[in-house]
């Protein structure tokens, strides 16, 4: 044991001998690992993210209403009152929350003007449809009507009230431009579940589409009591489930009542009501998140990759030239062992060391592209420990051929070609 | 041909000061073949190299042909050994990875003589030597006889007027070693200036001039006995 | 002539070790690939989308009532006056605009059309078609006028013996309409291609987008008939709208659809407007500034291998005294030595950064098949790679700046000693 500590001990020895040298080497480790914690960092961090958000959205809760086909010139579907008490009267037994859904498109007047926002008429339980808290004030109770509370999605009532705290919404009015008028005062403020708004509404082609998708992301909504809007019609009716045995039961039901469009169904023959199960949609999405982060995972192996072969060149032709101290070493007595062990020590200390100096680079690099990408790139220090163990791979890996090529040299024909 | 007046060459190894030439005065005429010998730690190898314009020396003054090179810079130097010296070395020197015939046009190239040319010239000068069959083969595929003989025709191909070997046939077995001084002998009687370095007394009786040293101090000396 | 012989010594080196040359150069080789790839694809995409848009959909907006809005109301011929009248003072240049309100046939068969689209007389252009024979229709006609697209043109003239002008086309209504105008049929690519520029047939999007778009309760349109090119045109009566098709430069299409999803949204219609969101993100140079995250990935990749190579140089100018003794003793100047070395470095670096442009070209026309966008392509993006192979080479010549130095500063005397 004690001359393999021996061994490992030459290795760093040899490389603090050969300064300019390892510290090239552990150059190269640095980049590599720089590029490692960043995109693992980014991949794991903005899925992580997203993820959680997109959890909150109601994994419990099911989306009855018209099926999104455009068929110009069909008759209309209905959906009204009927729908929700068939619905109602399927569910009876499962404890569900049914908060039925009228919307209209408005703009409103705070502080700013907004062009166009979406009315949401909901019941008391409508909370119970999310897992989103308010950050300020309450919801409207049972007893308050018509349009004269209101909740604000918080992205609505910064863009209603640039610059004031959601605290300090509370109690302001806004107007509502739309002939019926409305001046509805603020009770509540919800919170905004998307961490990263501002990179989705940058890339975002449905911001104002009333699609399914569109509702679920955008969160800038004006929520008023049932009353406020008289239509006949629902938009919608949401379903919260308690738990998951009754939220699966219910879908059964429900799904029994409309059945789900199929896309190789011709749209004549497709169901006008659809039931949309939240999750369905969470679990997509987070399993093209998932897929995204694992297709990012590509980018750091190959930089980590093309650092291992480069590395493993370099050391190669280093062991080239260290034939005569190799074959001096062993007719001064080390092993095979000894000498691989020394090679492998000498491919991680600068590996390593190469890769605690690639944190800090991976930080300023991080930095710099958050700030020129407005993209939130991160270093995030959990993933710190695994770029130094990706690190510490990287030299080992790079020593296997160059230690085996050391153990291997025969001294007597190294040393004999000298002697001439 | 050659004129050295008091050249001395020190060097600094740590902090000892090692004088390896020690005010060495000789004359080489032209067409001259001399033997200089010396044991091993004499300075004989030094004297070579300042005599080759490979090394500068401390002081004193170097004449080739009545140029004095000790004033000349790097590039100069070069020139000088590009086109008037040629050197055959105890362990050949040649470039491992060219052949034959590439190895002998090295020199042609540094002269910046056209391609044809230098091809025409490199095969004349091996197959002056008796390898004009293996203009092709690399350094590996030959006998070290034959590597020599590549390396002779190197030192040849420029026509040089001083002809530097150092052990030439101390890498050879004595049949490949007697050619070798065969070809030097057939150079010296064709007009080229040789000074060949060597321990040994049997290779130092070809020359006709024989010179000694010892501690970096060269003296004149009679025509060595065999064995002694 | 020294000078070229100076050069070809250097790459005689590289020709010599290829499999450890082909080693150095990873760094160089995935760094340009990294560079050159996604501007391939972006430059082919925006070419594709500038010169053909109208054949992928790069330069149409659809928009149709939303059928899920509780205040739906349908749409109308005065809504499409209106954003006749509104888009250009937003600044948007209509190419063509149309509202078309679609029947289906009584019964169909061979040389019926797939559907019937009541709109105005240029209503053809608003799809992107020409006419290439006959004309227009007039109304009001004392028969009623058709102009008919490609694949039904030849269906009709096979039927007829003849051309498909002046065939009679049954209308749903019991009447017989003329032909008086024939389209051009469209290429089959572009008749694939749905309103959000997905190519329909291609595998990517059957599996997988299609399925998706339909999870996102993004509607799939009742649009068969957009695809086959089967269609006959009347001029309308009545204001119903079914569709309303804008045509644009493929530079304004977000602009445009915006706009018009104002101007709608303002006379209280709920409408869902569709159109290929990634192109003008390609054609706006919106992606751009993603480029610094390629450039970033190039710049790691070349300071890795550079890093290597500098190394490498370094321990073989150890290695390698022995010859370059050899060279300076027969006349080699210190200059001719670090040339040959820099030249090695220069060499091995343009190899890399042709090995990288055919790597990034491969990667290119792989991600441009795995794509059920219609419009992307992929072209050879000479500027960036002009960009990063000469700043790839320029860090191979400097990573051997340091070698380059050692070797010739070498003193020929050291290696020579045999004592």
């Amino acid at each position: 044991m004690s001359s393999l500590l021996l061994a490992v001990l030459e290795g760093f020895r040899h490389v603090v001998r050969q300064p300019l040298r390892s510290a090239l080497t552990a150059v190269t480790c640095a980049v590599a690992i720089a590029v490692t914690v960043n995109v693992i960092s980014l991949n794991y961090g903005f899925d992580e993210d997203v993820r959680h958000d997109i959890a909150r959205f109601g994994r419990l809760t099911i989306d009855v209403g018209r099926s999104p086909l455009i068929r110009p010139g069909a008759p209309r579907a209905t959906f009204g009152e009927p729908e929700l008490l068939r619905i109602r009267e399927a569910l009876v037994d499962l404890s569900a929350v049914t908060v039925p859904l009228r919307t209209e498109s408005t703009g409103a007047r705070g502080d700013a003007e907004v062009r166009r926002l979406v009315l949401a008429a909901v019941s008391p339980d409508y909370p119970r449809t999310l897992d989103v808290d308010l950050v300020a004030g309450r919801w409207f109770t049972a007893e308050e009507r018509g349009l004269s509370v209101c909740v604000l999605d918080r992205s609505a009532a910064e863009a209603l009230f640039p610059g004031v705290l959601p605290q300090a919404v509370l109690g302001r009015r806004l107007h509502l431009e739309r002939e019926a008028g409305g001046d509805p005062a603020v009770v509540g403020v919800l919170d905004d579940p998307m961490t990263y708004r501002a990179v989705y509404e940058a890339f975002d082609e449905s911001r104002s589409s009333r699609t399914l998708a569109g509702q679920l992301f955008s969160f800038r909504n004006v929520y008023v009591p049932e009353s406020a809007l008289a239509s006949p019609e629902l938009t919608m009716v949401h379903v919260a489930l308690p738990d998951e045995a009754r939220f699966a039961t219910a879908r059964g039901r429900l799904e029994a009542m409309w059945p789900v469009n199929d896309p190789d169904v011709p749209p004549e023959r497709m169901s006008t009501v659809t039931v949309f199960a939240r999750r369905s949609w969470i679990d997509a999405f987070g399993g093209t998140m998932q897929a995204g982060a694992l297709l990012g995972n590509f980018v750091w192996m190959l930089v980590v990759l093309v650092a291992c072969i480069m590395i493993t060149t370099l050391n190669l032709i280093t062991i080239r030239e260290r034939y005569d101290e190799i074959a001096v070493r062993r007719c001064e007595g080390a092993r095979r062992l000894d000498l691989a062990v020394q090679v492998t020590a000498e491919g991680l200390a600068t590996s390593v060391a190469g890769g605690l100096l690639g944190l800090p680079l991976g930080y300023l690099g991080a930095d710099a592209l958050r700030r020129i990408v407005e993209f939130p790139f991160r270093f995030d220090p959990r993933y710190a420990l695994a770029a130094i163990l990706v690190s510490a791979a990287l030299g080992a890996v790079s020593s296997v051929l160059p230690a085996r090529r050391a153990a291997g040299l025969d001294p007597a024909r190294v040393l004999s070609r000298r002697v001439t | 041909m050659v004129r050295l007046e008091g050249v001395t060459r020190t060097y600094r190894q740590g902090a000892v000061t090692v004088e390896a030439l020690k005010a060495v005065t000789i004359d080489v005429e032209r067409g001259e073949y001399v033997a200089l010998m010396g044991p091993s730690g004499s300075g004989k190898s030094t004297l070579l190299h300042v005599l080759g314009c490979l090394d500068r020396p401390t002081s004193g003054t170097y004449l080739l042909d009545g140029n004095d090179v000790t004033r000349l810079d790097d590039v100069a130097l070069a020139r000088v050994r590009n086109g008037h010296i040629g050197f055959v070395f105890q362990r050949f020197h040649l470039l491992r990875d060219e052949t034959a015939i590439r190895n002998v046009e090295l020199p042609l190239l540094y002269a910046g003589l056209p391609r044809a040319e230098r091809r025409r010239r490199a095969g004349e000068a091996l197959a002056s030597v008796g390898l004009g069959a293996r203009e092709a083969h690399r350094p590996g595929q030959l006998s070290g006889g034959e590597q020599q003989r590549v390396a002779l025709a190197r030192a040849l191909v420029k026509s040089p007027r001083l002809l530097l070997a150092d052990e030439p046939t101390g890498n050879l077995d004595s049949a490949a070693g007697a050619s070798v001084l065969r070809l030097l002998d057939d150079l010296n009687a064709g007009g080229v200036t040789v000074i060949l370095i060597t321990h040994d007394p049997v290779v130092a009786a070809h020359g006709r001039r024989h010179l000694s040293i010892r501690d970096g101090v060269v003296s004149e000396v009679g025509p060595p006995v065999a064995g002694v | 002539m020294r000078a070229l012989d100076n050069v070809r010594l250097g790459l005689s080196r590289v020709r010599r070790r290829p499999v450890r040359s082909f080693l150095l150069l990873q760094g160089t080789i995935w760094g340009v690939a990294v560079a050159v790839f996604p501007a391939a694809v972006l430059q082919g995409t925006t070419e594709m989308v500038l010169a053909h848009g109208a054949e992928v959909g790069g330069d149409r907006v659809t928009i149709a009532a939303d059928p899920t809005a509780v205040d739906a109301a349908p749409l109308e011929t005065e809504d499409v006056d209106a954003l006749r009248r509104a888009l250009p003072d937003a600044g948007v240049a209509v190419v063509a605009l149309a509202g078309l309100r679609v029947e289906k046939p009584a019964a169909p068969g061979p040389a019926v059309p797939d559907a019937f689209l009541h709109g105005p007389a240029d209503a053809p252009a608003a799809r992107g078609l020409v006419l290439a024979e006959g004309r227009l229709p007039v109304a009001p006609a004392a028969v009623p006028e058709v102009v008919v697209e490609g694949v039904l043109a030849g269906e009709l003239a096979r039927r007829s013996g003849g051309g498909a002008l002046g065939a009679d086309v049954p209308l749903p209504d019991g009447r017989a309409a003329r032909v008086v105008g024939v389209l051009r049929e469209r290429t089959p690519l572009a008749r694939r291609t749905n309103d959000f520029g997905f190519d329909t047939e291609h595998p990517v999007f059957t599996g997988v987008t299609g399925r998706l778009l339909l999870h996102l309760g993004i509607p799939p349109g009742d649009d068969a008939w957009k695809r086959t090119d089967r269609c006959a045109y009347l001029v309308a009566e009545g204001t119903r709208v079914d569709w309303i098709l804008l045509r644009v430069g493929p530079a304004q299409l977000r602009a445009a659809a915006r706009a018009a999803e104002r101007v709608l949204d303002g006379r209280g219609r709920a409408v869902v407007v569709f159109y290929p969101p990634v192109y003008p993100l390609l054609v706006g140079r919106e992606l751009d500034r993603f480029r610094t995250v390629s450039l970033a990935l190039f710049l790691s990749c070349l300071v890795m291998g550079a890093v290597v190579m500098a190394n490498v140089g370094l321990l073989t100018a150890l290695r390698r005294a022995g010859e370059v003794a050899v060279h300076r003793v027969e006349g080699a100047t210190r200059r001719d030595v670090a040339v040959q070395w820099l030249v090695e470095g220069a060499a091995i670096s343009t190899l890399g950064v042709v090995l990288g442009a055919l790597l990034a070209c491969a990667l290119a026309a792989l991600r441009v098949r795995l794509e059920p966008l219609a419009g992307m392509r992929w072209a050879f993006p000479w500027r960036e790679a002009g960009i990063a192979g000469a700043v790839a080479v320029l860090a191979g010549v400097l990573a051997q700046a340091l070698p380059a130095s050692r070797a010739a500063r070498m003193s020929p005397v050291d290696a020579l000693v045999d004592e």
